[in-house]
């Protein structure tokens, strides 16, 4: 046992001994050899877990269909937005952009609908008031909305509410829930199909309301009105031919 | 061996660093719009996705794509950005605010050409006609801005789109462009090179807030910011008396003007193909009819009804019949070869009354050598243009799918013993005062 220990480590030094007798200094290329070897062992084990298993994971969600509206189903919000959320940066970034945005309101207002500027409207909101309560409304249609919602886990919903193209129908709606991905680009849900906007907006809490509509006043004119959480976003409103257009305050009428 | 290495690592990093749907390594610009607009008129054609090989040769790679009217017009735009490595970016369309662009890396793991099918389909199930005002703007009317690449959208009303495949030396825009997908449906797109109505185009809004009529894509710097503020934008096609808009726009746009022959050969070929499409519309819910007896629900009645196609026959109709009017009225029809007057008479006998008395006055047509578009509509069963015209105006021919081929084609008068049993939608019947 001894002898066989002894005989090894003397051919140990003699191996010692024969390479430090021919070793050479290590190359620069096989330090950039061995250096792509594990640069390309890290990556391939970087696109393993993060692109091929954790990738399968999410796919394993995935599922999409159409749902449409059953019929009867109302459109209205079911959920007023809560005032208690915390803003996400949809609202931030509106409200900036609001204050950036300039006010030519009441002078355009002024060129396009005198009649109008002369009850002493200030903001678009007290015009959309003046217009439906003193003028009338004779049909109010809701195009699209969008709700955002957030679910007790803190997950995103959303909510597209929308003419459906796929009909002979010129007023079925359609109902499309979305998730959000990981870049938070939106990601289509199944839905079984016996859903209804109240049902899916129960699931969590509305964050931000988003309503696009039409609305034919009695007296002819027009209006195409865009409302983030009940304020006014966007509008045309056309006066018998003058079209008045306003994001926030910041107005044309050309 | 050093050099395996050095390709094996270049080829790891490239597939790991992959982060979009494709990369864009190019920019819009007037002359990259030049060449979308010349890519639209020479290769977009109805057999774009139903072809399953290219003339070289290799195999289609967006062969089998199903899409409605709003897909296909953002398809147009989507496949030659990925072509030219150029940006396709839209509004977002379920948060204001926000924007889409193929910069997604939710498909990385896949295939380039996978890639590019998935970003379809999402898009497909994301977009509508209703979130094309957000990406497009309404536009002025010449031959500058109205061109191949641009697209033609109806109000929320009618919710329909075609692509502009090319404006015709004569003015004439030729719309390629897909309706509504049902079970059967092909792949195929479909076709015109005529006007569709402008009274459905811009119905219950001829306003810019109605967003309907000609436009034209956005460039990115302006989605999400108002539709005004876009260069180019422009309320002209507004301001046009509707009943002159297709006079006026089509003058506007012509290089040269079409003949009277030209022009009545063009719209008789436009309404034949309305004919001869509504063949295998129908087809398609007879066969359906065949295996099931019980009444539809809705979204299967919706699938199989023909309201909104024959609608657009009868509008094709209406424009062919203007059409012969004005030039009886112009030259008394001295520039219209007598074969085309013979066709045109048999299908309008009285066309100096109006359109209700013609009906009332029109008898069985049968076919003969003034014959135009002569189709079998039901197994062993003629009629040509002007029969089909006769029973579409008088009321006769059925849209709705609970009936079977005699009532659908007006051989009876419906409704059927079962249409008249089971729920119907959406019915349509012809307007003949609208003239």
């Amino acid at each position: 046992m001894q002898e066989a220990a002894n005989r090894g480590i003397l051919g140990l030094r003699i191996s010692l001994q024969s390479n430090k007798g021919t070793m050479e200094p290590i190359k620069l290329r096989t330090w950039i050899t061995w250096a792509l070897i594990l640069f390309a062992l890290g990556l391939l084990a970087d696109y393993f877990f993060l692109h091929l298993l954790f990738h399968e994971k999410n796919n394993a969600k995935k599922e999409v269909i159409t749902a449409p509206v059953t019929p009867g189903a109302t459109v209205a919000p079911a959920h007023t937005p809560d005032e208690t959320f915390i803003a996400d940066n949809e609202n931030e970034a509106e409200s900036e952009a609001e204050s950036r945005s300039k006010d030519n309101f009441l002078e355009s207002l002024q060129k396009c609908a005198p009649e109008v500027a002369a009850q002493a409207i200030a903001t678009p909101e007290a015009l959309m008031e003046y217009l439906k309560k003193s003028v009338g409304v004779s049909k109010d249609e809701i195009s699209l909305e969008n709700y955002h919602l957030t679910l007790p886990d803190g997950s995103k919903r959303r909510v597209h509410v929308v003419i459906a193209d796929n009909t002979n129908s010129p007023d079925k709606k359609e109902i499309r829930l979305f998730k959000l991905d990981a870049e938070g680009y939106p990601e289509r849900l199944k839905l079984r199909g016996d859903e209804t906007l109240e049902s899916l907006l129960a699931m969590g809490t509305v964050t931000r309301h988003e309503a696009k509509s039409e609305l034919l006043l009695k007296d002819g004119s027009t209006v195409s009105l865009e409302m983030h959480d009940k304020k006014v976003f966007e509008f045309q409103y056309n006066n018998h031919g003058k079209v008045l257009s306003c994001r926030f305050k910041d107005c044309q009428c050309p | 061996m050093f050099r395996s290495l050095i390709f094996v690592g270049t080829l790891l990093a490239g597939i790991c660093a992959q982060a979009a749907v494709w990369t864009d390594v190019n920019a819009w610009s007037p002359a990259y719009e030049a060449r979308f607009a010349e890519w639209v008129r020479t290769e977009w054609r109805v057999d774009f996705f139903s072809r399953k090989y290219l003339p070289n040769g290799q195999s289609n790679p967006y062969y089998g794509m199903r899409m409605d009217c709003a897909d296909t017009v953002y398809s147009m735009r989507i496949i030659f950005a990925y072509e030219n490595r150029l940006p396709f970016v839209i509004q977002d369309p379920t948060a204001s605010g926000k924007t889409i662009s193929n910069k997604m890396s939710r498909w990385d793991s896949q295939s380039e050409n996978n890639r590019l099918r998935n970003f379809l389909w999402f898009m497909y199930e994301t977009i509508s006609t209703r979130s094309l005002p957000n990406d497009t703007y309404p536009v002025a009317i010449s031959r500058d801005t109205i061109h191949s690449g641009g697209l033609m959208l109806t109000t929320k009303k009618n919710h329909h789109s075609w692509t502009i495949k090319e404006i015709l030396p004569i003015g004439v825009p030729y719309l390629v462009y897909n309706s509504v997908v049902g079970s059967n449906s092909g792949y195929g797109l479909q076709e015109r090179q005529s006007w569709p109505n402008p009274d459905w185009v811009f119905e219950t809004d001829f306003t810019p807030a109605g967003s309907a009529g000609f436009r034209y894509w956005r460039p990115a710097a302006y989605l999400n910011r108002p539709v005004w503020e876009v260069p180019g934008y422009s309320e002209e096609q507004y301001r046009i008396p509707l009943n002159k808009w297709v006079r006026y726009v089509q003058n506007r746009l012509a290089l040269r003007q079409e003949t009277d022959n030209q022009m009545i050969t063009r719209l008789l070929k436009t309404t034949c193909e309305g004919f001869t499409g509504r063949v295998t519309a129908v087809k398609e819910g007879l066969d359906y009819l065949k295996k099931n007896s019980r009444c539809m629900d809705y979204a299967t009645y919706d699938t199989y009804s023909t309201p909104n196609r024959d609608r657009r026959v009868f509008d094709d109709f209406m424009s062919l019949r203007r059409a012969y009017r004005e030039i009886l009225h112009i030259n008394g029809g001295n520039q219209l070869s007598p074969e085309i007057i013979n066709q045109l008479n048999k299908i309008f006998p009285a066309i100096n009354q109006s359109a209700a008395a013609e009906t009332q006055r029109m008898g069985v047509s049968g076919a003969n050598s003034a014959s135009v578009c002569v189709t079998e509509y039901l197994p062993g069963k003629t009629m040509d243009l002007a029969e089909f015209k006769r029973r579409l105006f008088a009321g006769l021919i059925s849209n709705n799918p609970h009936d079977d081929g005699a009532y659908r084609w007006g051989e009876l008068r419906g409704p059927s013993q079962r249409a008249r049993s089971c729920q119907s939608w959406d019915p349509w019947t012809p307007d003949l005062s609208a003239e």
